[in-house]
């Protein structure tokens, strides 16, 4: 019970976090493929390496770096189906929550202001809630912080806990180079200010990057770091951060907040080592900026609660609340949090997939050119028709995507494209340059409805 | 001294870079019109929107280049745009030096990237008046947050020009507003001139030929930036500007967090800037510029900071130098304006019109029906005035309605053949590889003229509303 008072504010927030996030549907367009992979190499017995689900690069070599991640969330699937898979959001939506509320006091800040900060954080976080292998990175990036910041603190117990992660996370995800970079900042402030615990952190740091190798199937640093710097602008979360959209404008108030206390209080070594490289990320993708605004977090909830102190220096603090109520107050939460896991919603959310076309498309033939967005629900759907391309991205890249955007944009060469691949049905958003096209050109429409039309070549 | 040598150094470089921004066209238009005294007539440029009114916001500005042109043509606008880039550049030097008079190096090493990232509004159009303005108020408002009342008198006549210069003025405002009131906290006995200056600049904006019209262009382009305008998308740090952008946050951020003295005060100014030039990627020179004081005055500390913490003894830097007199400076402005003339004379003497479709005029009819590019808007508006143009950089004008229908014929949209039977549309001047463009091919629809460049079509009247 004590050890429940005593995280009675992350063990509310993270309730608070598995209700909202375990309550909507699923309905993003990578979780199918995810899926299907994780099915396929449960049915094989051995990883999926080259690819299986394309007319375009079917057989090639390629790899996506998330092996165990698709395959923990295939096994979640067929154990509870998509309310399963909800649940399962829901449960590292409110882990990532626990370790970002545990983060937000770090800095010393109040209650008060540490919820106002946290409750922003992950109001923004919410795109990232993806039934996706991303998931467990947007999980493991605020464990790992907090793991850090504890050993930082004086606990070894914490340091050792990190490799076996990263380990973990290497095998989970693409993104767990991002946890080895908060080691080495962590390293390089002990190493800095000559630390007692530079050793330990040295050898954690040693210990995790030898670890990540430890995967069978990773597309490495290095690709990351590609992808880092040249992301594929044209895929909407590649895209640089929108101010004028919610999430973009909850970065640029997490991006003026820092600046703001920085202005005012100044930091410390450590915080420019976290806070300088992941400002650099956010800026360059959408998908980078949850990195940030979660390293932020106790930095600017620290600082907000000091700047309020100064400018009401004679405010009184809140009473906290007594440590039995606190305990009780986060069982209710907790018990809330599982009661409304009863109404996980039982199917995806497929509105904007193109469902009414799939019943044609089974009886259809030769090869299909489908939306990029529609490639994980037709290779989950209608597995008997191979997909031109998909979310999975790297096998296409370049020269498939180039010739994919040459046809769907109607570029001078859009007929060569058509012709070169043999396509003989199109799946595409009515409003796309090349089914206007092709419709004027005669091609039949074998199913349409308000958000897809599916024609076929005469 | 320093700055007027590096200004004018940097304008009389810029008379070797290209002229002909695709909007100056349409600018010297207007401009010629407000120099006849035509100001905000209604339009006479476009068929779209032919008739309606027009914006009056930026007048001076556009006078000012037709001026130019008046006087010496296109080596008259590369003049005035050495002239401006020059006062630009001078300014920003200035107002770090200021904070660092006695260690210039290290002053102009952090006006760097607001040079470089300035560069990319080194056009020939009243948005550089603008960026002129803004650098003028930085200087301004640091000096009167120093204790000089007389920089508070000098922002709402500099707030008048501004705003009749270029709709930007309203950033202006917005800061002198904040400036005033946080200095009205923390100098009370100020209180009284921070009120006037900032009441002042408020009137300044109305004595424009817009009067409170003049403030709808700035809230508009600030909320609803037109994305698929270049310069109005989202700052992208993969590219050099953006990455000049980054540059400058991640060294703001950085000093900030690691130098011993606060600054508090500066968020007033810092930060407003910051969340406008998160907005869009022709406003990044903003916080560059805004930034470069700050920069000057506590990198260095930031920098022995780390240095001490991690034990390294920087060298010495060169002892405090005695700043140059009143003599020296009427010197440099001397050989500033000799060489600014000079350059100006040598510089480059008719725009670089290989990006415009210079080999489709004598094939254009005139009168109205033609849809064109939005980016040759301007120069058709120019080079071809008997043919009135579908949309061009102007932009609000063709905001209700006219912009969607270029975009639906332009990608080739659901309705595209309906827009042109209902518009009218008889030619199209497009690039080659735009959608219409490459669908005309397909459809057999006659090429009057092409080029690598672009592609002038007839429209076959019987044809256009589609099969």
């Amino acid at each position: 019970m004590n050890w429940v008072a005593r995280n009675a504010f992350p063990i509310g927030l993270a309730a608070a976090g598995f209700t909202l996030a375990s309550g909507y549907p699923t309905g993003d367009p990578d979780t199918y493929w995810h899926l299907a992979s994780g099915q396929w190499m449960l049915d094989h017995h051995e990883i999926l390496r080259t690819d299986v689900f394309s007319s375009t690069v079917s057989g090639q070599a390629y790899s996506v770096g998330e092996w165990l991640g698709e395959i923990v969330l295939t096994l979640v699937f067929n154990a509870g189906s998509w309310a399963g898979l909800a649940i399962f959001r829901g449960l590292l939506v409110a882990i990532a929550a626990f370790f970002l509320a545990r983060l937000s006091r770090r800095g010393g800040a109040p209650l008060i202001a540490a919820l106002l900060v946290v409750v922003w954080a992950l109001v923004f976080s919410k795109t990232r809630w993806t039934d996706r292998p991303a998931i467990f990175t947007f999980m493991l990036f605020p464990v790992v912080l907090d793991l850090l910041y504890s050993a930082r603190a004086g606990s070894r117990r914490a340091l050792v806990a990190i490799p076996p992660l990263i380990l973990l996370w290497a095998n989970l995800h693409g993104g767990y180079p991002i946890g080895i970079a908060l080691v080495l900042a962590f390293t390089v402030e002990a190493l800095v200010l000559r630390r007692p615990n530079i050793v330990p952190l040295v050898l954690t740091l040693v210990a995790s990057i030898v670890l990540s190798f430890a995967d069978p199937e990773t597309f490495g640093v290095a690709g990351a770091v590609g992808h880092a710097f040249a992301p594929p602008r044209f895929i909407s979360e590649e895209a640089p951060p929108d101010v004028l959209e919610p999430s973009g404008f909850i970065f640029a108030v997490f991006v003026l907040a820092s600046l703001g206390v920085a202005l005012f209080d100044g930091g410390e070594i450590l915080d420019a080592l976290l806070l300088i490289p992941l400002l650099w990320l956010a800026l360059s993708a959408q998908r980078q900026i949850a990195f940030f605004v979660f390293a932020a977090t106790p930095f600017v909830a620290a600082g907000g609660a000091r700047l309020y102190l100064r400018l009401r220096p004679h405010a009184m603090p809140l009473r906290p609340m007594p440590p039995m109520a606190a305990a009780v107050l986060a069982m209710l939460l907790c018990a809330g949090a599982l009661a409304s896991a009863i109404g996980a919603p039982a199917a995806p959310d497929e509105r904007a997939y193109p469902a009414g076309a799939v019943a044609a498309l089974r009886t259809g033939s030769g090869t299909l050119l489908n939306e990029y967005d529609w490639g994980g629900y037709l290779i989950y759907h209608v597995p008997e028709r191979k997909v031109f391309v998909d979310g999975r991205l790297f096998p296409f890249y370049p020269s498939v995507l180039r010739d994919y955007r040459d046809a769907v944009e109607l570029r001078p060469d859009w007929k060569d494209v058509l012709a070169k691949y043999d396509v003989r049905e199109v799946l595409l958003m009515p409003s796309k340059t090349l089914a206007v096209a092709l419709r004027e050109d005669g091609w039949t429409v074998r199913a349409q409805g308000p958000s897809f039309i599916l024609l076929a070549k005469p | 001294m320093v700055p007027i040598a590096i200004g004018a150094a940097f304008g009389a470089a810029s008379t070797q870079l290209a002229v002909g921004d695709s909007d100056v066209f349409w600018h010297l238009v207007v401009g010629r019109d407000v120099l006849r005294g035509l100001i905000a007539v209604p339009d006479a440029l476009s068929w779209t929107v032919a008739g309606q009114p027009t914006s009056s916001d930026q007048w001076l500005g556009q006078a000012l280049w037709a001026l130019a042109f008046g006087a010496g043509e296109w080596r008259g606008v590369v003049a005035l745009r050495a002239l401006a880039i020059a006062l630009l550049v001078g300014v920003v030097v200035y107002a770090t030096l200021r904070e660092r008079p006695t260690r210039p190096l290290g002053a102009v090493l952090a006006v760097l990237p607001a040079i470089a990232l300035s560069r990319f509004v080194w056009t020939e159009r009243p948005e550089l008046f603008g960026f002129v303005c803004f650098a003028l108020l930085i200087v301004l408002l640091r000096a009167a947050r120093s204790g000089s009342d007389r920089a508070l008198y000098w922002i709402p006549p500099l707030i008048l020009v501004w705003a009749n210069l270029h709709g930007s003025f309203a950033l202006g405002v917005g800061l002198t507003a904040l400036v005033a009131i946080e200095g009205a906290i923390a100098q009370p006995r100020r209180r009284r001139i921070y009120v006037v200056a900032a009441i002042g600049s408020v009137i300044a904006t109305l004595l424009t030929p817009a009067s409170v019209g003049a403030w709808t262009a700035p809230g508009f382009h600030l909320l609803h930036p037109p994305r698929e305008i270049q310069e109005w998308s989202v700052p992208d740090v993969t590219t050099l500007p953006g990455a000049i952008f980054a540059v400058v946050l991640l060294s703001t951020l950085l000093v900030a967090l690691l130098s011993r003295a606060r600054a508090p005060r500066e968020a007033v100014l810092l930060l407003p800037v910051l969340a406008i030039s998160l907005i869009a990627t022709r406003q990044m020179p903003l916080f560059a510029i805004a930034a470069a004081p700050y920069l000057a005055a506590y990198g260095a500390d930031a920098l022995a900071h780390v240095a001490s913490i991690i034990g390294l003894d920087l060298p010495a830097l060169a002892a405090p130098t005695r700043p140059p007199g009143r003599r020296a400076d009427a010197i440099a402005f001397v050989i500033a304006a000799v060489l600014l003339a000079v350059a100006a004379r040598v510089g480059v003497s008719s725009p670089d019109l290989g990006g415009f479709p210079t080999a489709a005029l004598p094939s254009l009819r005139p009168g109205p029906g033609l849809l064109n590019q939005y980016d040759w808007g301007g120069y058709l508006i120019w080079a071809a005035p008997a043919t009135p143009v579908f949309v061009d950089g102007r932009l609000i004008p063709y905001l209700n309605g006219v912009l969607d229908d270029y975009t639906t014929v332009l990608g080739v949209h659901p309705g595209w053949r309906d827009v042109i039977a209902r518009r009218d549309i008889r030619q199209i001047l497009v690039r080659p590889s735009d959608p219409v463009a490459v669908r005309a091919r397909d459809l057999g629809w006659p090429i009057r003229a092409s080029s690598d460049t672009f592609v002038l079509i007839d429209v076959p009247n019987e044809r256009a509303a589609g099969p």
